[in-house]
């Protein structure tokens, strides 16, 4: 299997849902509609035996993007699910950590970095954050303010 | 020279502390003990408490949760003793002079604590054991001159 | 009754800090919990701010040991945003430092475990035999352990036919060390009955933590970076990937020590077969906008860096995904259930390196119960188990 046959089988399974993806060698990137992340998530790591490798989120201005990058060690590529949250007053999304648990101290530093709230997440609290920073502050965004930290 | 400076510079015991580096002055610190550089033929050994150290070995630019452990730690080494920053990251946080979560470099955490505490930087990054043992010896033998 | 016994942050056996909380009872740890984030230092955020080819001084301070990991995974994902092309000849330099560097970093691991159970031989001559191959990629890098190699689109520096060939000897010492070192720990009874059977990750945890590296090889997942997404050079040496079935401490070692035997095989085909001639650096003049993604295995693991660029020269978001973050969870199937004196092997046998990670709660014993009581109770017990008299001391201490 590659990137091209593992699209198109997902194209049959979720249509026009799965959204626009790119693909290459080695990499595809899915861009779903976030009524099918689950199942789609739950496909790639129950069905095709996908290993999640991280989740990285990138904060564009006007919103967040989390990519879910999942390896297929046996077939030899990567597929990463991009997934758009909202930047309004208390981001939030749902966590996968319950079915893969794995993702549970991905999520908790996200959480504690970017300050996007992942529902019904098993165990919420600070991973790496300093306790000198407080809970609002939240370091990996791109209007962190750097300069008028204390100590610094 | 008192007799808390010819103390000390006898036969350092250290205490090495990490407050948030790399780890490879913590290797190299460690290496110090192995039999190619062997620090015990100075009488040196790695002690499991800061109340036994002569010497507290710190490594790393204060990372600020590290920061107040590390202040317990000064306060609980009991005196006199000496602060031995070793590589760049102690000496002056090095490459992560602009990083926020760093808010060393360890001179300016233990003037806080207290300003009599004298404090030896061995640069590098990381600094060979070979330097480690250099700046270990020199900066001993220059607190015989001194009142600690 | 439970208590909680703290190891950290500040502990003599280690030498990052980090806080276990070990909630015991007896002697059975029933939960353990770990504390990070004291050397956590803001890489990724550092990184936004530094152009593509300054990042990888940076990011070779993640973790000493694994600092050729982290620069390579960094420049794999640079290449692959940028479809960038790297020559053969340093490729082949890349996978030669990439390998020395796997050698030093389990034999560092050998020499540590040893020394947390207490077998302080093991520890002074696995880092004796170390400082051979320390000596090497001097001899060829310029440096011990932060080694300023790679740049996205090759190698820095050259690596002269010369040196490469005075290695030869090294590596055949090291080789006949190495198995010594195998077969003193696979035949000491004393080391089997500590190791064997202890810390059983088992395969379905091992797949839904994500454990990665030789921890999941141990337990019987042949997950390879190098085997499954080929990068540099391993899909021309011949080379095996090890597993084994069993999933616990002894497994973890024999893997490890049989990696390094594998690696130092790998090292000689490449001195054998690497050119002697051509660019070591494609210079490539941008990176255009796009995303990229690297990963590498590292000693611990797989290393993912995610980069994405939007055609300037800094890059615009660098994730990076260390291996000891995913095989850390994995204590709380590993050292449930298992007694306090095997907790700190169990612990290091995932051999964790939480520079890399950073980029442990306490149930509080409400009445603490008094562990040495504890323990005196427990020889007491074992001796009348056993019919072993009570020595003349304590014949006299008793009354």
């Amino acid at each position: 299997m590659n990137p091209s046959t593992f699209k198109e089988e997902l194209s049959g399974r979720f249509g026009w849902k799965l959204g626009q993806s790119q693909e290459s060698e080695d990499r595809l990137y899915l861009n779903p509609e976030p009524e099918i992340f689950e199942k789609l998530i739950t496909s790639i790591y129950e069905e095709n035996g996908g290993r999640l490798a991280t989740i990285s989120c990138v904060d564009e201005d006007s919103q967040f993007r989390l990519l879910y990058h999942f390896a297929l060690d046996a077939e030899g590529f990567m597929v990463t699910v991009k997934l758009p949250v909202e930047k309004e007053e208390n981001p939030s999304v749902e966590s996968i950590a319950n079915l893969i648990p794995g993702a549970e101290w991905i999520e908790r530093e996200i959480m504690e970095m970017f300050g996007i709230d992942f529902l019904n997440h098993p165990a919420k609290k600070r991973l790496l954050k300093a306790e000198a920073l407080g809970d609002k502050d939240f370091p990996y965004r791109k209007d962190f303010d750097v300069e008028n930290l204390e100590d610094n | 020279m008192n007799w808390k400076s010819w103390g000390i510079s006898k036969s350092p015991w250290l205490y090495h502390v990490n407050t948030g580096s790399c780890n490879n002055c913590d290797i190299e610190i460690v290496d110090c003990l192995t039999p190619k550089f062997d620090v015990e033929r100075f009488g040196g050994k790695l002690v499991g408490s800061p109340r036994h150290a002569d010497v507290l070995m710190v490594t790393g630019p204060i990372t600020r949760k590290s920061k107040p452990r590390f202040e317990r730690v000064l306060e609980a080494s009991a005196k006199p003793f000496i602060v031995a920053a070793v590589g760049t990251c102690a000496c002056s946080k090095g490459m992560f002079h602009d990083a926020y979560n760093c808010v060393g470099p360890v001179r300016k955490v233990t003037e806080t604590v207290d300003e009599d505490i004298m404090v030896l930087n061995i640069p590098g990054c990381p600094p060979r054991p070979e330097a480690i043992i250099d700046g270990l010896v020199t900066g001993l033998n220059q607190l015989k001159e001194v009142e600690v | 009754m439970a208590t909680t016994i703290p190891i950290g942050p500040y502990h003599p056996l280690q030498e990052e800090p980090e806080h276990y909380l070990l909630t015991v009872e007896e002697e059975e740890v029933i939960d353990v919990d770990v504390q990070i984030g004291y050397n956590h230092r803001g890489i990724e955020k550092l990184s936004e701010k530094k152009t593509f080819n300054q990042v990888p001084f940076l990011v070779e301070r993640v973790c000493g040991i694994c600092s050729h990991s982290h620069p390579y995974a960094y420049c794999l994902a640079v290449e692959d945003c940028g479809d960038i092309e790297v020559p053969e000849r340093a490729k082949y330099i890349r996978t030669l430092i990439g390998e020395l560097e796997r050698i030093h970093s389990h034999l560092l691991w050998a020499g540590l475990a040893g020394h947390f159970i207490g077998y302080d031989t093991v520890f002074m001559w696995a880092w004796k035999y170390r400082e051979d191959v320390l000596d090497l990629l001097e001899l060829l890098t310029g440096n011990r352990n932060a080694y300023a190699m790679m740049k996205p689109g090759g190698v820095q520096r050259e690596i002269n036919r010369s040196d490469l060939e005075e290695a030869r000897p090294t590596l055949e010492t090291l080789k006949d060390k190495s198995e010594m070192l195998y077969g003193a720990v696979l035949d000491d009874p004393v080391l089997k009955a500590r190791l064997e059977g202890v810390g059983v990750l088992p395969k379905e945890d091992a797949r839904a933590f994500g454990a990665l590296g030789p921890t999941s090889r141990a337990s019987g997942l042949p997950a390879d970076v190098r085997a499954d997404f080929p990068y540099g050079v391993y899909d021309r040496l011949d080379w095996k990937v090890i597993t084994r079935e069993e999933g616990d401490t002894l497994a973890r070692v024999e893997v490890r020590l049989l990696e390094t035997l594998e690696a130092i095989t790998m090292v000689e085909q490449i001195i054998d077969e690497m050119p002697d001639t051509g660019p070591i650096d494609s210079e490539p003049e941008e990176v255009p906008p796009g995303e990229g993604i690297g990963n590498y295995e590292a000693p611990r693991g797989e290393c993912f860096h995610y980069v994405q660029s939007d055609g300037s020269n800094r890059p615009v978001r660098h994730k990076i995904r260390a291996p000891t973050f995913m095989n850390f969870p994995t204590y709380r199937s590993t050292c449930v259930g298992e007694t306090v004196a095997d907790a700190t092997i169990i612990l290091a046998s995932v051999d964790p390196c939480y520079s890399c990670t950073e980029r442990a709660i306490g149930l509080k014993g409400r009445e603490g119960v008094d562990l040495l009581e504890l323990s005196k109770k427990k020889t007491a017990d074992l001796k009348a188990d056993f019919g072993v008299e009570k020595s003349p001391l304590e014949e006299i201490l008793d009354e």
